[in-house]
């Protein structure tokens, strides 16, 4: 039926614009490989906090600037439903990764490279996950070259490996600027008269 | 369904079309509630492109058919009002798309 798929069609676009069309996601992810990249360079706890950074601006970018801009909205049970698988996935990703961990610093033999290996998977699985709830195709994309440059930098030349992993993420920061930049000039500040 | 009373001024009067639904602005705001939850003013104003004045007069008259349910808060200092389609809203919606199908369905194929 016409008029079931341009509803349909109506939730997906707006879902779409309120998620993505600020180029939050980009900025975060952007950040998330350029840190990562840092952690791989410089090995210190100062650089792994900075872990907080593109969470913290996530969620700041988010309140401050898309809410005030688009207003608030409470997407329906479906979409509540795919957040939730994906927390689950989150969750369960950690759990795995921590039982890894723990066998690496067991000192098994071997397991620290195949540990490597099932991290660089998984956080492409993640990411593909991530995709599919948010709607948001780019995500993959943005998988590959984290998941690439530190597969480079593991196993193969290691500045190779993190100087592409600074290089993808300043694209990527880049990219998520530019989006911004458009919303913002779409999206100017109203004042409301409540 | 019986043929619909002929008015006299060579117009067919459409039947079972929700006025309050069939204007277009009022259409929209629905529609746009119907694919969420709930929203507030600026999403809705953002979504359907209406003023302030004009979207509060619109979901007053919605709200008054009770189409519509307007939560007035207060998060910290600020309001924060959130509009929700309610079942009646959502019941109207669907009758009006299922009346319009009929009224475009039973159109001449030229």
């Amino acid at each position: 039926m016409t008029e079931a798929l341009d509803l349909e069609k109506l939730e997906r676009e707006t879902f779409r614009s309120y998620q993505h069309e600020d180029g939050m996601w980009d900025v975060f992810m952007g950040l998330l490989m350029v840190f990562w990249a840092l952690g791989l360079l410089v090995d210190s706890t100062f650089v792994s906090l900075l872990m907080i950074v593109p969470p913290a601006v996530f969620i700041a970018g988010k309140a401050l600037i898309t809410v005030p801009r688009l207003g608030r909205v409470r997407f329906n049970d479906r979409r509540l439903q795919r957040g939730r698988v994906m927390v689950a996935a989150v969750v369960l990703s950690v759990l795995v990764t921590c039982l890894l961990m723990v066998a690496v610093v067991q000192g098994r033999e071997g397991l620290e490279r195949m540990g490597d290996a099932v991290f660089i998977a998984m956080t492409l699985v993640l990411f593909s996950m991530m995709a599919y709830v948010l709607q948001y195709w780019r995500l993959v994309l943005w998988g590959m070259l984290l998941c690439g440059g530190w597969a480079v930098a593991v196993y193969g030349d290691r500045t190779v490996g993190v100087a592409a992993f600074l290089l993808a993420g300043a694209i990527v920061v880049s990219v998520g600027l530019l989006s911004l930049r458009t919303f913002l000039k779409k999206y100017p500040v109203i004042h409301l008269e409540e | 369904m019986p043929p619909a009373p002929d008015t006299g001024d060579g117009e067919q009067p459409v039947p079972d079309i929700d006025r309050l639904v069939h204007e277009p602005a009022r259409l929209m705001v629905m529609a746009n509630l119907y694919v969420v939850d709930s929203a507030d003013f600026m999403y809705l104003m953002r979504r359907t492109g209406l003023t302030f004045g004009n979207l509060s007069s619109h979901l007053s008259k919605l709200e008054a058919a009770g189409y519509v349910a307007i939560d007035k808060r207060f998060a910290g200092k600020k309001p924060r009002t959130m509009v929700r389609l309610t079942d009646k809203g959502r019941a109207a919606l669907d009758a009006y798309r299922q009346s319009m199908e009929r009224v475009l369905d039973s159109l001449p194929v030229r």
